[in-house]
């Protein structure tokens, strides 16, 4: 035996997933573990792969709606507003001041769905099972409020280019307030069960650690950016839509850990529905469409359209060659830029820490496999 | 909602001129002909570079536009008429300017020089063109299949790809038919299907 | 390369971290508790009696149902123009049209909800409003073939349908409301 091998383990790979319940979809990681510590992780992906580029070149704008909505499905809001704005920009499409406020309004509540299922996943990814009912049990007051305007509880299609689908029903903006102060009065509670039990942050503090100059080069996005320090949020820097008018905070917190990116998100709950309470109380009446040929053809040209998704910047590139159907269509999945530094983020953790940076990475399978 | 006549659609952002405005010229005299086109957008600088120097016009950018703290946006490739081309974004931080750097390449032979040593983030989505439009990327550590199954042959992004309909994972579901002939819902004689 | 390992620390440490953590967890309890007395919100599915049947909001889009409309051939609103067949990004409705003019009706209107996605598109094409997606969300088959709706299936499922049903009226929709004169047949 080498003298140097005496004490020392071999090292082993592992395969994590694709059928692991914590990696959040169908992720494989090929781990090469040191006994429990991970000397490289790398992540396979592609498993729900779907084409959504190409589909993208054989259906018209109108049909790609739909589509939109299901890569990203904890997003699907966001996703179809990202779209549709790039349509609009291409086509020199106007919307009016209703239909921009319902469309801020279902972002952020589609923010706020997708961040409480992260609350409940990270949660159960390190051990606390009772915050991920509770959390489910609030998501669905914002799954209601979806399912009443939209049809659906998860994959909308409500969003047109040019409008809506329909008008807010009577009703619906009481409701959204109840729901609103609901939630409001429970997110303290989350907090006392996650963000301040101290196995949760003994688990996550100083794990996945990142410095603000690597994760720029990575292309990390979102929640995660912001929690390494870098007060980069798309509402802010870019000001798009109505979010230069309204009062929220871009939550930023040093550290680039587990902790610092689930705090992120903890205050962005807050901020969320500040937002939404603003744009409830200034909703305009009014028209939310405006009329639109059926089948829509845009001039040639291209455009990169991007919005604050919950997981981050969500671009959307679109080149048209005046036909009705996109030439070319490319998704800037924020999803698939926060996985990649995996390997980056677990190397030299314990194996179980994997299910944490994963977890605070806030991933959707469907965003990074398209 | 009526049907009405449609709004003028406003002109196209991206005029795709080639051309180098007078704000880049420091750049253009490093490069020479290998800056093909450099101009101002609504949205921040975009420039088009030859393919084999796209790693060193991303450096020489790090020293004037991209000086301050940036976000490594995006990779992605087009297929236009004639050519390949990637388009790369950068992000800066502190306010909204997109600084877009392009390469075209023919489409027998294309090529580009990697940027994943400089962008780690640069390694994904640089592996997913390699395989979805054939592009050699040169300088990049790892070129395994990204999205695509081992050994998947043709390049599934591009306009002349044609669907292997015989591989195991596209063959038609049998129980997929068109349920009008199933079903014999047919009626006899007239009737035309859509 | 980063660790987590804990390093040794003082005793009072030790307790101070005991201390607290044993202080977390009892407020964590706290929270638990006061849930605990909150009402119960879980739903059984299937319930077995239709009283306690999760009921969706008017406006959701499940399973298909076809206007009726007596006065026209076949019992139907729809006039066979295909619209929807054509907008369908899934192309899983199959029709197969009769008659000429006003005369035209559907001999055969099959959906294969097994490849829809319920997107709605269909519904928002239809010239007449002929086409809608109802509540109804029991769509369990065991078979792919009994997924596929046909004529007779969506009529009787139409019954007591008179406009797509949607949340909101119809004026403050995509849809053209019953006013507009204009039919746009030129999709087909
Ligand atoms: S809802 Fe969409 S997918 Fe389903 S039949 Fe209608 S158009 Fe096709
Ligand atoms: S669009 Fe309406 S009228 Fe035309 S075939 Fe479909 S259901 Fe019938």
């Amino acid at each position: 035996m080498n003298e140097a091998n005496v004490g020392t383990t071999d090292q082993l790979i592992v395969n994590m997933g694709p059928q692991h319940p914590s990696t959040h979809g169908v992720l494989r990681v090929a781990l090469t573990l040191d006994g429990e510590r991970v000397v490289s992780a790398d992540p396979d992906i592609g498993y729900l792969h779907s084409s959504m580029e190409k589909i993208a070149e054989r259906l018209d704008y109108r049909q790609y709606i739909s589509y939109t909505d299901r890569f990203d499905y904890l997003g699907a809001m966001c996703n179809e507003w990202v779209f549709v704005r790039a349509v609009e920009r291409l086509a020199g499409i106007e919307v009016t001041p209703r239909c921009e406020h319902i469309r801020l309004l279902m972002a952020e509540l589609n923010r706020l769905a997708s961040h409480l299922l992260y609350f409940g996943a990270m949660g159960i990814d390190t051990g606390a099972t009772t915050v991920f009912l509770y959390c489910f049990r609030e998501r669905e007051l914002i799954l209601d409020l979806f399912e009443w305007v939209s049809g659906q509880r998860l994959l909308y299609n409500f969003l047109r280019v040019g409008g809506l689908r329909n008008d807010l029903p009577d009703g619906w903006v009481e409701q959204c307030h109840a729901a609103m102060d609901a939630l409001a009065s429970r997110v303290d509670e989350y907090d006392t069960l996650l963000s301040e039990n101290r196995i949760f942050i003994a688990r996550t503090r100083g794990i996945g650690a990142i410095t603000a100059e690597e994760a720029l080069a990575y292309g990390f996005s979102g929640p995660c950016l912001r929690g390494c320090g870098v007060p980069y949020d798309l509402r802010r820097v870019d000001g798009y839509s109505l979010y230069p008018e309204l009062d929220f905070e871009v939550c930023v917190e040093e550290g680039g850990d587990c902790l610092s990116r689930h705090m992120v998100r903890s205050r962005e709950l807050r901020e969320s529905i500040k937002i939404v309470r603003q744009v409830l109380a200034r909703l305009p009446e009014g028209e939310v469409n405006v009329p639109v040929p059926r089948r829509l053809k845009v001039e040639p040209g291209e455009v990169y359209e991007r919005i604050e998704s919950p997981r981050g910047e969500l671009g959307c590139y679109l080149v048209s060659d005046g036909s009705d159907k996109p030439w070319r269509m490319h998704w800037r999945a924020p999803s698939f830029y926060n996985l990649a530094p995996l390997d980056r983020l677990c190397r030299g953790h314990w194996m179980a820490d994997m299910v944490a940076v994963i977890a605070s990475t806030d991933i959707v399978l469907g965003d990074v496999d398209r | 909602m009526p049907e009405q006549e449609a709004p003028q659609p406003a002109a196209p952002e991206a005029e795709r001129v080639p051309g180098i405005e007078p704000a880049f010229a420091a750049l253009a005299e490093r490069f020479g002909d290998e800056l093909v086109a450099a101009r101002k957008t609504a949205d921040g600088p975009d420039f088009t570079v030859a393919p084999a120097r796209l790693a060193d016009f991303v450096a020489a950018l790090r020293e004037s536009v991209l000086a301050e703290p940036h976000l490594f946006v995006d990779a992605c490739g087009v297929e236009r008429e004639t050519a390949l081309e990637v388009v790369y974004r950068f992000s800066l931080v502190s306010r909204r300017e997109i600084v877009t750097v392009r390469a075209h390449m023919p489409k027998d032979k294309p090529a580009v020089a990697s940027l994943a040593v400089m962008y780690p983030g640069a390694r994904w989505p640089e592996r997913e063109y390699a395989e979805m439009f054939g592009i050699t990327v040169t300088g990049h550590p790892d070129m395994r299949h990204l999205l695509l199954p081992e050994g998947w042959v043709g390049h599934p992004l591009r306009k002349d790809y044609v669907y292997p309909l015989d591989h195991p994972y596209l063959a038609p579901d049998p129980l997929r038919e068109d349920p009008v002939r199933v079903l014999g819902h047919a009626p006899e004689g007239e009737g035309e299907e859509s | 390369m980063t660790t987590n390992t804990r390093q040794p620390q003082s005793a009072w440490a030790l307790l101070a971290d005991i201390v607290g953590g044993a202080a977390s967890v009892i407020k964590g309890h706290v929270v638990t508790l006061r849930n605990w007395l909150r009402p119960k919100v879980t739903g059984q599915y299937p319930y077995r009696d239709p009283a306690k049947e999760w009921v969706p909001k008017p406006g959701y889009r499940g399973d298909f149902a076809l206007i009726h409309d007596p006065e026209r051939p076949g019992g139907l609103r729809c006039i066979a123009c295909m619209a929807c067949a054509n907008v369908c990004p899934d192309k899983c409705i199959h029709i197969i049209g009769q008659g000429k003019g006003k005369e035209r009706h559907p001999a055969a209107f099959d959906i294969d909800i097994g490849l829809c996605m319920y997107c709605w598109l269909c519904v928002e094409v239809c010239p007449v409003r002929a086409i809608t997606l109802t509540p109804e969300y029991h769509n369990v088959a065991f078979t792919p073939q009994e997924l596929i709706r046909d004529i007779n299936d969506l009529k009787a499922r139409g019954e007591g349908i008179a406009e797509p049903l949607l949340p909101v009226p119809i004026e403050r929709s995509v849809l053209q409301p019953p006013t507009a004169k204009k039919k746009d047949v030129s999709e087909a």
